[in-house]
This record gives C-alpha cells, sequence and structure tokens, in this order.
C-alpha cells in the first residue's frame, strides 16, 4: 500500500487504458499533489 | 498499389506544381505533359533546400518543393502528407465509384481524414475532400471535412446518414486519405525488439451513403452517439457512453448486437512497439460493461470478447484503423451472411491538440435491412 498523502505526482495516462484525467482524480483523493497530467495515444 | 504507381497519383495530385521528378523515372500517369522532369542533381539541391524527398524502390525518384519561405503551414513536409492524403483518399474514391453504378450522382463528400490543409493564416483550413473530388473526377459533388481525430470517419458516418435520411442529399461518400506522417510512427519500439518496421502502408476509405434500398444495411440514427463533454473522459466511460447507453436508448442490450468494431489495429504491430493489444483491451472493456449490467455472467466474459469481437486487422493509420475497416465485412454480413447487427465504436484523442484534456468517439449501428428477402 502507498500512501499519497502529500506526495508529488506525475499523471501519465493512456487513452485505451487509464486516462490521465482518472489518475489525476484517484491521486489527489488520496491525498497527493498532482503536478502534471498528459493522457497519451499510442496508435 | 506499388510505390511508383503511388507516386503517379502524387503528380497528379499536385495542383500547384510543386514536384520534381527525376529524369529518369517513368511514373505510370496518363498525361506526363504537367509533370516537371528534372536531373538527379537539381534534385539533390532542392531538398538541400529544404524540399522532401519521395523515395521510389529505395531510389532518390521526385521531391516536393516548400510552397513558402516562412510558412510552416506550407512546409514541403507538411505538403508532402497532405498530397499523400489527397491522392490514397482519391484513389479509394475512384475505385469506389467505378465499381458502382453512376445513377444517382455523388451530391456530397464528407472528409474524415486527420491531415490539416492550409497556409499559416488558416492551419488546418480543410475540405480537402474538395479537392479530393476534383482529383477523382467527380464533379457533381459539393464537399466539407468533418474532424474529429481518429473518430472522424464514424463521426461523418452519422453527418452523412443525417443528411441523407433528411433528403437534404441523395447520395453522400464519406472519404478519408492515408497518413503519411503515420508511416513508422513506432520504429523506434519495433527496431529496439528487432521486429520488421510493419507501418509501412497508407490507407483510404470511401464509404457510400444512399437512402434505403430495402437491400443494403441501414445505418440506424436512432442509434448513433457521440461522447458528450460531461460523460467523462475514463476508458469505461467512454465505452459506456458510445455502447450501452445509445443501446439502451434504442430498446437493445449489448447481447443484441452480434459484433463490435473497435479500435482495430493489428497488434502485430502495436505488441512489440510496446502499445498492447488495443483491440482486445476494448472488448475486455465491453464484456466488463456487460457483466455489471447483467447481460452476462462473469465467466462469460472471455466467449462475449471471442465471439463479438475480432482479432484486429488494420494499419496504424489512425483514422483509418479505428472501427471502419470492418464496414466492408459487416456489409456482406448483414446481406449474405448471419449477422443482424454490427456497432461500430470509434474513439478520437483530442487531447493530443493540448487544447482539452478530453478525449472523443462516435458510434452507430448498422442493422440488416428488414426489408431484405422479401423483394424475392
Amino acid at each position: 500500500m502507498v500512501d499519497f498523502k502529500d506526495k508529488l505526482v506525475l499523471a501519465l495516462g493512456e487513452r485505451d487504458g487509464i486516462s490521465a484525467p482518472a489518475l489525476r482524480a484517484c491521486a489527489e483523493s488520496a491525498g497527493a499533489k498532482v503536478l502534471y497530467d498528459v493522457t497519451q495515444c499510442f496508435v | 498499389m506499388d510505390e511508383r504507381a503511388f507516386a503517379g497519383w502524387l503528380a497528379r495530385a499536385d495542383s500547384a506544381n510543386l514536384l520534381l521528378v527525376a529524369k529518369d523515372v517513368q511514373l505510370p500517369l496518363p498525361d506526363m505533359t504537367r509533370v516537371k522532369y528534372v536531373e538527379q542533381i537539381e534534385l539533390e539541391r532542392a531538398i538541400a533546400r529544404g524540399a522532401e524527398p519521395v523515395i521510389v524502390d529505395g531510389n532518390l525518384a521526385a521531391a516536393v518543393l516548400p510552397a513558402h519561405e516562412e510558412d510552416a503551414s506550407l512546409s514541403a513536409p507538411v505538403l508532402l502528407e497532405n498530397l499523400a492524403a489527397k491522392a490514397s483518399g482519391a484513389i479509394a474514391l475512384r475505385r469506389l465509384l467505378d465499381e458502382l453504378p453512376a445513377d444517382p450522382a455523388v451530391e456530397f463528400l464528407i472528409g474524415c481524414g486527420e491531415e490539416a490543409v492550409g497556409d499559416r493564416y488558416q492551419r488546418g483550413g480543410g475540405n480537402l475532400a474538395k479537392a479530393i473530388g476534383e482529383l477523382a473526377d467527380v464533379g457533381t459533388a459539393g464537399a466539407l471535412d468533418v474532424k474529429a481525430f481518429c473518430a472522424g470517419p464514424v463521426h461523418a458516418l452519422i453527418v452523412a446518414g443525417a443528411l441523407v435520411a433528411s433528403g437534404m442529399y441523395g447520395r453522400v461518400i464519406v472519404v478519408g486519405g492515408g497518413s503519411l506522417a503515420k508511416l513508422g510512427m513506432k520504429c523506434r519500439g519495433h527496431l529496439a525488439v528487432e521486429s520488421p518496421i510493419l507501418e509501412d502502408v497508407l490507407a483510404g476509405v470511401a464509404i457510400d451513403v444512399i437512402p434505403d434500398d430495402g437491400h443494403s444495411p441501414l445505418l440506424r440514427l436512432d442509434t448513433a452517439a457521440t461522447h458528450r463533454i460531461a460523460d467523462g473522459s475514463a476508458a469505461h466511460q467512454v465505452a459506456a457512453a458510445l455502447s450501452i447507453a445509445p443501446l439502451r436508448a434504442a430498446g437493445l442490450a449489448l447481447t443484441d448486437v452480434d459484433r463490435f468494431a473497435v479500435e482495430l489495429h493489428d497488434p502485430d504491430v502495436t505488441e512489440p512497439a510496446g502499445s498492447g493489444n488495443v483491440p482486445a483491451t476494448n472488448y475486455r472493456m465491453l464484456a466488463a460493461l456487460a457483466v455489471q449490467a447483467g447481460a452476462i455472467r462473469r465467466e462469460d466474459m472471455a466467449a462475449f470478447e471471442r465471439t463479438r469481437g475480432m482479432p484486429g486487422f488494420s494499419p496504424t493509420q489512425g483514422h483509418i484503423a479505428s472501427a471502419i475497416p470492418y464496414l466492408p465485412h459487416a456489409v456482406r454480413e448483414l446481406t449474405s451472411g448471419g449477422l443482424r447487427r454490427v456497432q461500430f465504436i470509434a474513439k478520437g484523442s483530442l487531447f493530443l491538440g493540448r487544447m482539452t484534456g478530453a478525449g472523443d468517439g462516435a458510434s452507430f449501428v448498422l442493422e440488416r435491412n428488414p426489408q431484405q428477402g422479401k423483394e424475392k
């Protein structure tokens, strides 16, 4: 179990997997601060 | 079509006379008079000054000149991309029309590609569809482009269906050229694992949309869906908005669809480069939604994916790979085969343009014509 409280997060999402906004929402709900988020598409 | 024949189409597509062709290369063209043939040394000089080389069978065969010294939108690499999209779209359109009756006349063309045509004052100004129609000699049609990244063709088919259903136009063709920029897109990944560079083909598409003829499959506009701004961009939210939601609204369940056409990228291309099996990921999501909706049991997910999905088989040409490669197969299966319904689900990565974090998508159901067979 990783404690995300007050951690700094770089959220790198993927279009057909987990998108960056979803990663951001999860990280922030766990108390982290998201510094950068971006979704990529590999096709 | 081989490289040499396609280079001939590039020359035919070059309405601005920007293509220089090496003298020792004979392009297969009906009218050779407009081609600018030059010595090899002249080609090499042009390339040194910013022209983009065109290689045919491993040899320098031609070069595209930049159309402006300072305008990045008219730089030679951009122009070659646009010429390639124009030519490959026109080839698809000409091939379609050569195989179909000329009547009724095509009244409208909708471009669905991903290229950006324009100069620096209107990058992506568009309407490549009109240029494609001109090259394919479709003088009866007006045209416009529908832009939505890889979801463009499915969005365009919905628009085409609506235009025909409204009576606005009697015959609309959705057309798209290939993406030169995506050739070798994942070559680093392929080379790193000593895989051949498989992204070596341009693809074009042309789709004829007409009123109900009592035989052809029906594009059910009551099942047409687009991903809305507030739908959410997580994968399950996009999938739900494009699959189960529009089906429910039309009184259908996921299990009423015999086959789903999703992102159909060939995993032989994507997996060596580390991008995974994209169709399989999408089918797994649909199966999970079916379990969540109570349409199937959890242990039936694999069978759902196997029987209602398919292996990816499309080149990674972005919009071309997004659901529509299955269209000709679906038309056959919905007429002479045993399928009743196919849902086409396309996604677009709008976030790549940095104007939004959102994705996009569109879907519709293609259905067997209820009149089919009754005409006998």
